[in-house]
């Protein structure tokens, strides 16, 4: 049942450049997927296209077997765009999440428990939230609201394009626990959720799998913890070295071989327990 | 830019270049298309006509502004026009010159048609050449020094400068920021295409909070920048470019008076 | 470069907001030297943007007095003053554009100075040359990249040779890399210039950078003192809301799992000195 797209590649007509070229990817129900890259590396323009909101040059792109530009299919797949106060179209929180029911003219009970169930899975409270206006939101909030409307279609998949700019650790956990409650259960079912962000260290902490995206392909993709155990120089794809790499990296250099799986700070501080136990008890 | 679109708002834009057009001042291509203007809508004879087109003419060669460019921006208008114009002259009695079936049309309508068609060719085709040639913010600049004697009936014409710049400069930002907005609503189920037109109508209501509410805010935003960059309304204020006017800039209006001259006189 | 008697000062400094309950900022009484480097950090809404713009005048206290060079804001010439002594870049580079192209943006606050035009273009020049966008003079502002808009904003903010330059949050929507860049390009001019800088952000990494932190909670100071004293007491920064930086945390994780590294290890290198000293 995954999301799978094929060989993709996309240029826009007047432009001579190829946005995306050969871009494979899989994204599973239930899976954290990180898309990195720097500045106009492509990530929103794939994200479009993953979403079925734009034709690819070349490539495929399909659900269930099914491509994802026919209209039934697109609904499976939910699109939050980087900048959420631009996907905010009503005067209440309600009357926003409404707006993909409407279209499809669900009928006002069922969209209202729709309404209800999509706050709750982002976290905020339907009693306290849902009449308030959105702009009367903290930014983390308003994101959180944009995120419900994307919901309220029940896609199966999720994209979100740079969900933590400009929001403060707070409102950043904030999201990284809705995510991770999505992942693991959306309205009973699982969510594959692709992330674009060009902060690797945001990346290796929330994804199970990476893509890093330079010159328009897939310069690196696995696991995070491949990503981590590899250890591979960004610099080259024009991204900042994460502070979790960083320490792994020192601590290699001075002979430590240590087995991460993923890039939490406790993550670590077990991995360097675990390696001085190896380390004690190989020398006693 | 990513967006090279071929729509008729582009083609009027701006295209820098270093031609001798471009080189003159905004002041005098606007003070030349005024008297252009001027002239064209006072030609008693259709025969002044042709010393009119004969400026646009050189205006469009040393600005190196094609016919194909100046289609792209009028040729719709031009087409509706003569359709219109047609139409209309059928119904203004006179000789008649031919007839299409139900459709006379006449010598006084020819006359009108045409003289109407010449005088919203040159209208256009000389602004055109101003926008063309000139960059917005000195065109901007170039019609408010025209207002400055406005100042002393309290026309507070320096704000005004302020505010059209500004224009200038956010009118990209809020294309983009319109497109990203549908982008925003095909992403949670809207088809432009299909749906009952109250769904539609509901669309289209429901772009007004997001474009209000980031206007506003960036109106707030951008008034806070201004303060912090010490601007006080009504204060006194210069110009970075002003424009500076020189040989070319005198020979070209002489030449524009002249060839007004001929076209009344003709 | 002028030193000793220049220098921003709050006492007492109080502001309510109209109809607000509580004050966005709480009886500061604060010194900033002409020539530092700080920054203020804490979660958002402690004020630290509020403290921000009682610096150029763009708030004024209601209560206690803000003055720059000896002068308090809201006396008749105090806003103008202090504008022109206090330059600010803010947090979306868009939200300042005035213009249609670089140079203008850049003149921006000279012009609203009436500087005679030749003068004008020769301190533009320079500017655009001091933050690296002289190729882009002509250019319309939203045809930059992010990090060429954020400069941008750096260049109209210094435009005027303030004193102090004050960044609110300037580096919230940047990726590392053009926070890089912007962050080096404010250290050419404070070296070059010796004007001070208040780096107002909610990324410790940046505060590791300058000598002298404040941290803010419900509009107080809670904490003037250097990065490392700071970091020192993981659990009173964490009861802050500040997110510790990264290689900090895995010490704390550390901590918590019975090995105490001490505060020395606030970057992944020295972190992996310190372990390997065991």
């Amino acid at each position: 049942m995954p999301l799978v797209a094929r060989d993709l590649s996309f240029s826009y007509r007047d432009a001579p450049r190829s946005i995306l070229q050969g871009l494979s990817l899989d994204l599973a129900p239930g899976r954290v997927l990180a898309v990195c890259g720097a500045a106009r590396s492509g990530r929103s323009t794939l994200l479009s296209l993953l979403a079925g909101l734009l034709a690819p040059s070349s490539g495929s792109i399909q659900v269930d077997g099914a491509d994802v530009r026919t209209v039934g299919v697109r609904s499976h797949v939910g699109l939050l765009l980087q900048n959420a106060d631009e996907g905010l179209f009503g005067l209440t929180v309600r009357e926003d999440v409404m707006f993909a029911p409407r279209q499809i003219d669900l009928d006002p009970a069922r969209a209202s428990t729709l309404v209800d169930n999509a706050l709750r899975a982002v976290h905020l409270d339907p009693a306290t939230f849902a009449e308030r206006s959105p702009f009367s939101l903290s930014g983390g909030q308003r994101r959180r609201a944009a995120m419900a409307g994307v919901l309220a279609m029940q896609p199966r998949y999720l994209l979100l394009d740079e969900p933590f700019a400009g929001l403060d650790p707070v409102g950043r956990h904030e999201i990284i626990a809705v995510v991770r409650d999505l992942a693991t259960q959306r309205f009973g079912e699982h969510t594959g959720i692709l992330v674009a962000l060009s902060d690797l260290d945001h990346a290796l902490q929330l994804a199970d799998a990476l893509v890093i995206l330079h010159g328009g392909r897939a310069a690196w993709q696995g696991s995070t913890g491949a990503f981590l155990a590899e250890a591979p120089d960004v610099g080259r794809w024009n991204l900042s070295e994460p502070a979790s790499i960083g320490v792994v990296r020192q601590l290699r250099e001075r002979g430590w071989a240590l087995d991460v799986e993923r890039a939490s700070p406790a993550a670590l501080a077990e991995a360097i327990v675990s390696y001085l136990h190896h380390c004690r008890a190989r020398h006693a | 830019m990513i967006n090279g679109s071929t729509s008729r708002f582009t083609a009027l834009q701006y295209r820098p270049g270093d031609t001798a057009l471009h080189r003159l001042d905004a002041r005098t291509k606007i003070l030349a298309s005024a008297v252009a203007i001027g002239a064209v809508l006072a030609a008693p004879h259709p025969l002044g006509y042709l010393a009119i087109a004969a400026l646009v003419a050189i205006g469009c060669a040393v600005g190196r502004i094609g016919p194909r460019l100046l289609w792209r921006a009028f040729g719709p208008i031009i087409l509706l026009f003569l359709v219109g114009g047609l139409l209309t002259a059928a119904f203004i009695p006179g000789r008649i010159l031919y007839s299409l079936g139900p459709l006379h049309v006449t010598r006084p309508g020819m006359d009108l048609v045409v003289r109407a068609g010449v005088q919203t060719l040159v209208i256009l085709a000389t602004t055109a050449l101003t926008t063309i040639s000139t960059a917005p913010s000195a065109l901007g600049n170039g019609l408010l020094w025209y207002m400055h004697p406005l100042r002393r009936l309290r026309v507070p014409v320096d704000e005004i400068a302020v505010m059209v710049s500004i224009g200038l400069a956010f009118l990209p930002l809020l294309q983009r920021e319109l497109q990203r907005i549908l982008l925003a609503q095909r992403a949670r189920g809207a088809e432009f295409t299909r749906g009952s037109l109250e769904t539609r109508a509901r669309n289209a209501v429901a772009l007004l909070p997001p474009l209000l509410a980031g206007n506003l805010r960036r109106a707030e935003e951008l008034a806070v920048a201004m303060e912090a960059r010490e601007y006080v309304p009504g204060a006194t204020r210069t110009v970075l470019n002003a424009g500076q006017l020189g040989r070319n800039d005198v020979l070209a209006v002489i030449v524009a008076v002249l060839f007004a001259v001929l076209t009344v006189r003709l | 470069m002028r030193r000793g008697r220049w220098l921003i000062s709050f006492r007492s400094a109080s502001l309510v907001y109209r109809q607000a309950l509580t004050p966005a900022v709480d009886n500061v009484t604060l010194t900033i030297p002409d020539g530092q480097m700080l920054s203020v950090v804490g979660a958002n809404g402690s004020g630290k943007s509020t403290l921000g713009r009682l610096m150029n005048g763009l708030l004024l206290p209601t209560s206690g007095v803000v003055e720059v060079d000896g002068v308090s804001t809201a006396q008749p010439d105090g806003v103008r003053l202090s504008r022109s002594r206090v330059g600010m870049v803010f947090q979306n580079p868009d939200s300042g554009i005035v213009s249609a192209s670089v140079e203008e943006d850049v003149a921006f606050v000279l012009e609203n100075r009436a500087m005679p035009q030749p003068r004008m273009r020769r301190r533009v020049d320079e500017v655009l040359e001091l933050v690296g966008l002289s190729t882009r003079k002509r250019t319309h502002p939203l045809d930059l990249t992010t990090s060429e808009r954020a400069l941008l904003g750096l260049a109209a903010a210094v435009a005027g040779e303030p004193r102090y330059l004050i960044l609110d949050e300037a580096t919230a929507y940047l990726d590392a890399a053009d926070r890089r860049s912007l962050l080096s390009a404010v250290d050419r001019i404070h070296c070059a210039t010796g004007m001070a800088v208040i780096l107002i952000t909610h990324l410790m990494e940046e505060a590791l950078t300058t000598g002298r932190v404040l941290v803010m909670q419900d509009g107080r100071i809670v904490f003037d003192g250097t990065p490392r004293d700071l970091f020192a007491d993981a659990v009173r920064a964490r009861s802050w809301r500040l997110e510790l930086p990264f290689a900090l945390q895995v010490a704390q994780e550390l901590r918590d799992r019975g090995l105490d590294l001490g505060p020395e290890a606030t970057e992944p290198g020295a972190l992996a000195d310190v372990l390997c000293r065991l």
